[in-house]
């Protein structure tokens, strides 16, 4: 579904991606872990062409997308939950859907309920000014707005970063649903606990470079991996989950 | 005090206040969408207060006629203007697109000096506005209360437009937050493109509007754009209802103050500006740009 070939990009003059080469297949949920600075995030704003691939290709259903603009990359489906959430806060949480739902050609109105569905705590304040909902609310509304564009792949960016653990499980709960509906997701994830209770293929991308790529149960066995990639922190995580 | 005195003044303050608006609100649009400092907005504005006298002139049409094509006329030129030299440099940094509109603005005067010359017009108000009515003691023009009624009305379809449609949830979206409206979809250069033909269309409405009030001349239209940014960084860079009010408070304190300190009322507008903008940077209202 998604091919990223040998894909290199530059915050000016910084080279930060060299040569990424991933990919997700149709209705995988597929987790892209490394320490800060990685290259995790920058893969992402690769992908829906925020920030320019300077080489390599970008490959969405046998399509190249790296040249497009990223209105037309969202227009054939795929959606970006970025990692500071950027939730339109002088708009209420049912337009911040309803804009996301109207701005593709894909979906309709009647996308905006149904991506209010996946959380019930936003659709109690629909009409609510987005700016004034906590953090984890408004990260469910950036996942709900994500939604109502009915993308075929998600590329989520660390969805539970400074969460309460209620709305860590409200997220990961919003991450399964949005799978069993159909909706292919690219994770990037620090809490590497969530990453292993919902991934099914894991890359590992270490100074802009994919280091190791393999299934929940290959990465779980493979503990030098954790260890050199991703330090000991996420290895005793690891044991802990195992456990 | 003169009681009377000082309505009168406060409604030249209002009927200007009304111009303003419709100035005001495309400037803040277009900084809103695509944090474009317009100064050729101004000599947009007169670009409308000559196409509604070469209208009448050329055709032959009829004052209201003309007032609606005067718009239709000048939404082209700023089209072509945007696509031409806006939007090739949108991704450099927002000096260049001040630096851009500041020559097109002298340009744009330059061409309506060649074509028009330099002299001063002032065109008759319509039948059957020309004559006057009585309040607070004074004898005032209709076509003043009229072209603020036209005004103000117009300004309310702006806002209804934003708050209201499809396209408008697309411009509030972009105003807040440009990359990430983009990200969801949204095609921001184009909108962009038409918001600042749109924008154009507002100011030569206000200045056809305006003939039969204000001095037709080439430069007529850079009091308003020093005035209309007054308006718009009051209210807050962006913030559309902000901007209104900014327009009315600019509008009222140079008429009001206008009628009693004479010039030195520009001293106050420009303190009551800067005291604002020291402890609210970013507006009066909020929710705009640090000026």
């Amino acid at each position: 579904m998604l091919v990223l070939d040998d894909v290199h990009a530059h915050y000016g003059t910084a080279h930060v991606l060299h040569g990424v080469s991933l990919r997700v297949e149709r209705g995988q949920i597929v987790c892209l872990v490394g320490r800060n600075g990685a290259g995790k995030s920058t893969s992402l704003k690769t992908i829906i062409g925020v920030v320019p691939a300077s080489a390599g290709t970008v490959t969405f259903r046998g399509n190249r997308i790296d040249a497009l603009a990223p209105h037309t990359i969202a227009s054939k489906g795929i959606a970006w939950v970025p990692e500071d959430r950027r939730v339109f806060g002088s708009l209420s949480v049912e337009e911040n859907i309803r804009v996301a739902a109207q701005a593709t050609a894909r979906s309709g109105t009647h996308r905006v309920a149904e991506a209010l569905a996946f959380f019930p705590d936003l659709a109690e304040r629909a009409k609510q000014l987005a700016a004034s909902l906590s953090g984890g609310q408004q990260q469910m509304l950036a996942m709900a707005r994500a939604l109502a564009s009915r993308p075929e792949l998600m590329l989520l960016d660390e969805p539970t970063e400074g969460l309460a653990p209620s709305m860590v499980q409200a997220i990961r709960t919003g991450i399964l649903q949005s799978r069993e509906q159909g909706v292919s997701i690219l994770l990037v994830e620090q809490n590497f606990r969530l990453a292993l209770s919902v991934g099914d293929v894991f890359f590992v991308i270490s100074r802009g470079r994919i280091v190791y790529r393999g299934t929940r149960a290959e990465i779980v066995a493979a503990p030098d991996v954790i260890r050199d990639h991703l330090g000991l922190g996420q290895a005793k995580e690891i044991a802990k989950w195992q456990e | 005090m003169d009681l009377n005195f000082f309505l009168s003044s406060a409604l030249n303050g209002v009927v200007y206040g009304a111009f303003l608006l419709l100035t005001s609100l495309g400037l803040s649009l277009v900084f809103g969408l695509g944090r474009v400092v317009n100064f050729a907005h101004g000599a947009l504005y007169a670009l409308g207060g000559y196409a509604v006298i070469a209208i009448i002139n050329q055709t032959g049409a009829g004052y209201w006629t003309a007032l609606l094509l005067a718009p239709l006329a000048v939404v082209p030129i700023a089209i072509a203007i945007e696509r031409a030299t806006i939007h090739p440099i949108r991704n450099r940094s927002d000096v260049y697109t001040l630096l851009v509109t500041f020559g097109m603005s002298f340009m744009l005067i330059g061409a309506i000096e060649y074509v028009w010359g330099t002299g001063t017009t002032l065109l008759k108000p319509p039948a059957p506005f020309e004559g006057t009515v009585e309040i607070f003691g004074n004898q005032y023009p209709l076509y003043r209360l009229l072209a603020a009624g036209v005004s103000l009305a117009v300004s309310g379809g702006v806002f209804a437009f934003i708050q209201w449609t499809p396209i408008g949830l697309r411009i509030r979206a972009i105003t807040d937050d440009p990359g990430m409206a983009e990200a969801i979809g949204v095609n921001t250069k184009w909108l962009l493109t038409l918001v600042f033909g749109a924008a154009a269309g507002l100011a030569a409405f206000a200045g056809a509007l305006g003939a039969p009030i204000f001095a037709v001349h080439p430069e007529m239209g850079m009091g308003i754009l020093l005035d209309s940014f007054l308006a718009v960084i009051l209210g807050g860079l962006g913030n559309l209802p902000g901007s209104a009010v900014g327009a009315m408070v600019v509008a009222l304190t140079k008429s009001i103050g206008g009628g009693y300190i004479a010039d030195w009322s520009v001293a106050v507008l420009f303190a009551v500006v800067a005291i604002a903008l020291i402890f609210r940077p970013t507006g009066v209202f909020g929710r705009g740009r640090v000026a």
